[in-house]
């Protein structure tokens, strides 16, 4: 691999790390909320919109690099897992503004952001 | 006395639990055969199988009936009959297998989390606070 190979490699690796340093934010403060017996807060909702933002990115930037020649090992588990990292928050979101949310969609969040966080942390393994 | 029902319970994260499962394991299995399904069909089968499995018992937790009830209690004794006999399967031969299912290794990919999950959900299925909301009380509770 070449040095700009190499450096976009780490970028990737930081990017990563990053975003689930963000998720397990949101996974301590969830089960905070879920301990007091509360409902997620708007803010810590807001909070992981922003992490899903940065998820959907994270899964463009991969798929535009495969798409123009990177080959994973095994490109099927790292689709699904792809897959998996896009769909769970905002599935943890639509939970959690449903009718009478309570602290089980708190403990609900913590669950789904602990999820992705492992499922990004595989990514970058299977990438 | 307010009516008890799954809705606000424990059963909103068991619930959460079980579709995170659905979506990690079939999202998984269907690229994988997909891509490579030759490569280790009977893996693969097992993990769409375990995602069948999920996604039903999760249905079931949110649509709280004395079917679903009942459901839910068979489709948690299939899971974990399954992790049993692949985790032990995949211990013991494991030629049988040339890549990972959800369920090899009891689970091990997964933190044992497919081992111990259908264990949690049947202690939660057979309180009678579940039961009743159910609508499944048993003889002994009426």
């Amino acid at each position: 691999m070449n040095v700009a190979g190499r450096l976009a490699a780490r970028m990737n690796a930081i990017a990563a790390l990053a975003i689930c340093v963000f998720l397990l934010a949101i996974a301590a403060w969830a089960t905070l909320c879920a301990i007091r017996g509360v409902a997620p807060s708007r803010g810590m909702l807001m909070f992981a919109a922003i992490c899903e933002l940065e998820l959907v990115l994270q899964a463009l930037i991969a798929l535009l690099v495969i798409a123009k020649g990177h080959h994973p090992p095994s490109i099927g588990e790292y689709l699904g897992y792809l897959f998996v990292t896009v769909v769970l928050v905002p599935y943890g979101i639509v939970r959690a503004r449903g009718p009478e949310p309570g602290r089980w969609d708190s403990a609900a969040l913590a669950a789904i952001a602990v999820a992705v966080a492992i499922a990004v942390l595989r990514l970058l393994y299977l990438w | 006395m307010a009516t008890p029902h799954t809705g606000r319970g424990p059963g909103r994260l068991l619930a959460a639990v079980y579709t995170i499962f659905a979506i990690s394991a079939g999202a998984r299995a269907i690229f994988q055969i997909a891509t490579k399904f030759s490569h280790a069909p009977v893996a693969y089968m097992l993990s769409a199988l375990a995602a069948v499995i999920y996604l039903l018992a999760a249905v079931c937790f949110t649509r709280p009936s004395a079917q679903s009830w009942r459901t839910a209690v068979i489709a948690l004794c299939v899971e974990f009959a399954g992790v049993v006999i692949v985790g032990a399967l995949s211990v013991a031969q494991p030629h049988l297998f040339h890549d990972a299912s959800v369920w090899s290794n009891f689970g091990s990919g997964y933190g044992f989390i497919p081992v111990i999950l259908p264990l949690i959900g049947l202690v939660w299925l057979r309180r009678p606070q579940t039961r009743d909301a159910f609508g499944a009380s048993g003889p002994t509770q009426r």
